[in-house]
């Protein structure tokens, strides 16, 4: 309580007086016990939202496993198209050595 | 005091292992501070019980962010706080208080602080002059309301309503002035505009 009028310079102004009254009220120390069923609203609150951040977890990992296993099914379909691509240019490559060199 | 919080460390460890009667537990030590914040910080029209339910609940879900570097209750406090914030702002936006609200003791009291030489003292007015901070602290930015509120009104020091807030030091003492001087401008305009 002292700091606070420690804050306040001048006692005859009027915040200050107001102040200074209204911290002489009785702290309101009414229901101090959590009213019947909060607790109850908090933990369920609490778990659907544990829940929450789970499904979404497994849904990112599931999503994760399911472009991966559609990226290798690509690569083994195409793999002979993506193998030929690499040797083209190879050849591609071969042929401008062979015409930088003539 | 040391007990205490062996205790609430071995409670909070539990909650995080997913006892349900810790978690209960924890809800009845931090319940009277959430509540205390709450009472102090509150926009009228949102009722206690619900803020204090919206605050425990951020607290569980948090839970996880909590390193120990301050007491938990210091940080539960914060989190009280910046919900309150929160719903000050808001209320900011839309006030819904006008001056022919005040009581005729509220008025009278408002009278007898701007009097020059007047402690305003009286027994039994001091809830009165609560509610009159009350619904001039209600005119302030929600940032500068809180700040006034944790120095005037409550007695905290300057640190600790840096730690409490986030807040650096100077900026609440800036904030704090400034505050004030709006105060004392709105009590002498109300008393003015109360006698016409």
């Amino acid at each position: 309580m002292a700091e606070g009028e420690k804050n306040m310079k001048n006692p005859q102004d009027p915040w200050s007086k107001l102040a200074a009254a209204a911290r002489r009220a009785e702290p309101d120390l009414r229901d101090e016990v959590a009213p019947y069923g909060l607790t109850t609203r908090v933990l369920a609150a609490w778990r659907q939202h544990a829940q929450a951040e789970i499904n979404w977890e497994r849904f990112g990992w599931r999503a994760l496993a399911s472009a991966f296993a559609v990226a290798a099914i690509c690569v083994m379909l195409n793999y002979n198209g993506l193998k030929s691509f690499g040797d083209d240019n190879l050849e591609v490559a071969d042929m401008v050595d062979t015409e930088t060199v003539l | 005091m040391e007990d205490t919080h062996a205790e609430m460390v071995a409670c909070l460890a539990r909650v995080r292992n997913g006892d349900e009667a810790a978690a209960r537990e924890l809800v009845d030590r931090v319940y009277p501070l959430v509540l205390r914040v709450v009472r102090g910080h509150r926009p009228r029209a949102v009722p206690e019980e619900d803020l204090a339910q919206e605050v425990l609940i951020k607290m569980f879900t948090r839970l996880d962010q909590y390193r120990q570097e301050v007491p938990f209750e210091h940080w539960v406090s914060r989190i009280a706080l910046t919900t309150c914030l929160d719903h000050l702002r808001a209320q900011y936006r839309r006030p819904e208080w006008r001056l022919a609200d005040l009581s005729e003791e509220e008025s009278r009291y408002l009278e007898e602080c701007c009097a020059a030489d007047t402690q305003g003292e009286a027994p039994g007015e001091a809830m009165a002059a609560r509610e009159l901070a009350g619904k001039l602290l209600e005119h302030l930015n929600p940032k500068d309301r809180v700040v006034v509120t944790l120095l005037d009104l409550e007695g905290y020091s300057v640190a600790e309503v840096a730690a409490l807030t986030g807040m650096n030091g100077t900026l609440i003492k800036v904030r704090a002035f400034r505050a004030r001087r709006k105060l004392r401008r709105l009590m002498e305009q109300w008393r003015k505009e109360k006698k016409i």
